[in-house]
C-alpha cells in the first residue's frame, strides 16, 4: 500500500510526464536546437581558431558546459512556463493543489521528480549525437548523473518560484532572460572561470552551474562540487516549497 | 454535516466576511445569495480550503477543514466559478488525472472519466481541450468533474452564470438530479429564480454578514408583504400624486422607476382604493398583481443601488 502523500506526488509526476510525452518530438527538438547551434557555431566554427593550453580542443572544453546548460534550460524554462500557465489559467493549479486532497509540498515533490526525468532526457538528447559524431568524447557518468540530479532540483525549484510569483506574462519573459542569459555566458560554458577578475570569479563560483561544469571538466567524481550543488539544490527546494505554499494560499 | 462558526476573512484592513455562522444538514441544498462583493465566493473559497480564514472554524462531518484538510477534502468537491481546466490536456485526460489525484486507481479513474463524460453528454468532445468547449459545455464539465469521485458534498459556485437559457435549464436538471441523489449542496447564485427553485434554505449575505436566513417561503412571508402591484400610469404622476398613493392604508412602500410604479401591499384591501386613485390622477395603462418573489426579498434587504 503506497502512502497517500507518495501517491499524490506520483500522480502529479504521472500527469506532468504524460503531458511531456504527448509532445516529446517538440520537446526533443527544443532540447537540441540551442546546444547544436552552440556546438556548430561556437564549438566547431569559432573553436577552430582557439588554442587552449593544456586542453585537447575548445570543443572538448565546451561540451560539459553545454550538457549542464541543457539541464538548466529544460528545467527552468519548462517549469516556469508550465506553472505560470497552470496558475494563471483560471486557477487550475489552485484547484488541483488546494481543493483536491493533496498538500502543496506533495505537488512540488511531483514537479521535482518530473524535473529530474526531463533533465536526463535532455542530457541524452544531446549526448547521443555527441557520442555518435565525437566517439572520443568521454565524461564521468557517475558525476554526470549526480550533477544532473542536483542541477535539475535547483533549476526546477527556480522555475517553480518564478512560475508562482510572477504575475504578468511580459515579466515572465524578462525574468527568464535575466536568469538564463548570464548563466549561459558567465558560468564557464564558453570561457574558463580563471579568466575573470577575482571578485567576479567569486560571484560566478557561487552559482551551482559553475561548480557542476568545472566538476565535470575535472573528470572523476568531484566530491566537493557534487556536495556543493546538492546542498544548494536542497536550499532551493525548501525555498520553492515555501514560495509555492505561500503563493497558493491567498 | 457542515458546521461554520464565526468565520471571518480580512484582506489587509478590509473585512470581506464578518463572523458568519451557519450549518448545513445532510441532503440539504443551501443557497448563498448576495450582491457582487458581498463575500459569497470568499466564503465558498474558505469552505473548500482555497483561502485560509482570518478566524473561525469550518467542520465537515466532524473534520476541521484547516486541521484535517485531507480527510475533509475527500468528502467534498467544487464546481468553481472559473473554467479551471488544464491548459494542454484533453477533457478525458483532465478528468482521468483529476480522479487519480482524488485517490482512484488507474482503471477506476479511466472508468469514472468515461462515465462522467457520458453523464455530462460530452463523450463526443472527449479529445478536445476544455478551452475549446462552449460556456455551457465547460460548466457541465466542471460539474461533472466535481462528481468524479461521487463525494457527498458539493460546492457549486455560480454554476449557471453567463449561460444561455437552454444551458441554464440543462444545468438545473443536473442539479435537481443531484438533489434526488441526496447530495448536500451549497450553491451560490445571482439568479433568484434558480435559488427559489433549487434551494431548501437560503442565506442572504451583504457586506460580509448574514442578513437573512430561511426557506424561500419563510423569507417571502417574513417581509410582511402580501402582494406587489405593478402599475403603469397613462400620464406622469406628480410628487403630490405619489404622496397620495403612498398615504393609502395598506401600502407598505412605493417605488417609481421609469414611470412605472411598484407598490408593496400589506393586504389586498388597499387594492380598490389604489386603482381608483391612480385612475383619477393619471389614468392606467397597465396593471399587474403578483406574489412577492425571492428577488423582491433580496432587493428589499440589500437595496436597489448598484454595487460595482
Amino acid at each position: 500500500m503506497i502512502p497517500r502523500a507518495v501517491s499524490a506526488s506520483l500522480v502529479t509526476f504521472e500527469r506532468e510526464i504524460y503531458d511531456y510525452r504527448k509532445n516529446i518530438f517538440y520537446f526533443a527538438l527544443r532540447n537540441l536546437i540551442q546546444p547544436v547551434f552552440f556546438v556548430l557555431v561556437i564549438g566547431v566554427g569559432l573553436g577552430s581558431m582557439v588554442k587552449m593550453p593544456g586542453r585537447e580542443s575548445y570543443l572538448q572544453f565546451m561540451l560539459p558546459g553545454i550538457l549542464m546548460m541543457c539541464v538548466v534550460q529544460v528545467c527552468y524554462q519548462h517549469f516556469s512556463s508550465e506553472i505560470w500557465m497552470s496558475k494563471n489559467n483560471d486557477g487550475y493549479l489552485e484547484l488541483l493543489t488546494m481543493a483536491a486532497p493533496i498538500k502543496p509540498h506533495e505537488a512540488v515533490a511531483g514537479y521535482l521528480l518530473t524535473g529530474i526525468v526531463i533533465a536526463f532526457f535532455a542530457v541524452l538528447c544531446f549526448l547521443l549525437p555527441v557520442w555518435l559524431f565525437l566517439p572520443g568524447f568521454s565524461i564521468s557518468v557517475v558525476a554526470l548523473i549526480l550533477f544532473t540530479v542536483g542541477l535539475a532540483l535547483f533549476f526546477t525549484s527556480a522555475g517553480i518560484i518564478v512560475g508562482v510569483t510572477v504575475r504578468h506574462p511580459h515579466n515572465l519573459t524578462t525574468v527568464s532572460i535575466f536568469i538564463t542569459m548570464p548563466l549561459t555566458y558567465l558560468c564557464g560554458v564558453f570561457i574558463p572561470t580563471e579568466m575573470y577578475p577575482g571578485a567576479a570569479r567569486v560571484l560566478i563560483e557561487i552559482i551551482p552551474l559553475t561548480q557542476a561544469i568545472e566538476g565535470l571538466r575535472n573528470g572523476g567524481v568531484p566530491i566537493f562540487e557534487i556536495a556543493y550543488v546538492w546542498a544548494m539544490a536542497a536550499i532551493a527546494v525548501i525555498f520553492a516549497t515555501r514560495m509555492f505554499e505561500k503563493n497558493m494560499h491567498l | 454535516m457542515i458546521l461554520v462558526e464565526d468565520l471571518s476573512k480580512s484582506f489587509s484592513t478590509h473585512k470581506v466576511v464578518d463572523e458568519v455562522s451557519f450549518s448545513v444538514h445532510s441532503g440539504e441544498t443551501l443557497g448563498l445569495l448576495g450582491p457582487n462583493g458581498a463575500g459569497k465566493t470568499t466564503t465558498i473559497r474558505m469552505l473548500t480550503g482555497l483561502v485560509r480564514p482570518s478566524s473561525g472554524t469550518i467542520t465537515v462531518v466532524g473534520y476541521d477543514v484547516l486541521r484535517d484538510p485531507i480527510e475533509a477534502k475527500r468528502l467534498f468537491d467544487i464546481s468553481p466559478q472559473e473554467a479551471s481546466l488544464h491548459p494542454h490536456l484533453s477533457i478525458a485526460e483532465d478528468l482521468y488525472f483529476y480522479a487519480r489525484l482524488r485517490g482512484l486507481s488507474r482503471s477506476d479513474a479511466r472508468l469514472r472519466a468515461r462515465d462522467t463524460l457520458e453523464w455530462a453528454h460530452l463523450q463526443d468532445h472527449a479529445a478536445k481541450n476544455g478551452h475549446q468547449l462552449s460556456g455551457g459545455m465547460q460548466r457541465r464539465l466542471l460539474m461533472a468533474r466535481a462528481l468524479i469521485t461521487d463525494p457527498p458534498i458539493l460546492y457549486l459556485d455560480e454554476p449557471t452564470t453567463g449561460l444561455d437559457p437552454q444551458s441554464r435549464h440543462a444545468l438545473w436538471d443536473y442539479i435537481s438530479e443531484l438533489k434526488e441523489r441526496k447530495k448536500t449542496i451549497i450553491l451560490t447564485t445571482h439568479y433568484m429564480e434558480e435559488a427559489e427553485m433549487l434551494c431548501d434554505r437560503v442565506i442572504i449575505i451583504d457586506h460580509g454578514r448574514i442578513i437573512a436566513e430561511g426557506s424561500p417561503v419563510q423569507l417571502r412571508r417574513g417581509m410582511g408583504i402580501d402582494s406587489i402591484l405593478t402599475l403603469k400610469p397613462r400620464r406622469p404622476l406628480s410628487s403630490a400624486d405619489l404622496l397620495a398613493l403612498r398615504g393609502i392604508s395598506g401600502v407598505m412602500s412605493l417605488h417609481n422607476s421609469n414611470g412605472c410604479l411598484s407598490i408593496h401591499l400589506r393586504d389586498k384591501e388597499a387594492l380598490d382604493e389604489i386603482v381608483v386613485t391612480a385612475s383619477r390622477l393619471a389614468g392606467i395603462d397597465e396593471l399587474n398583481l403578483k406574489e412577492p418573489s425571492l428577488e423582491d426579498v433580496f432587493l428589499q434587504l440589500t437595496g436597489r443601488g448598484l454595487r460595482e
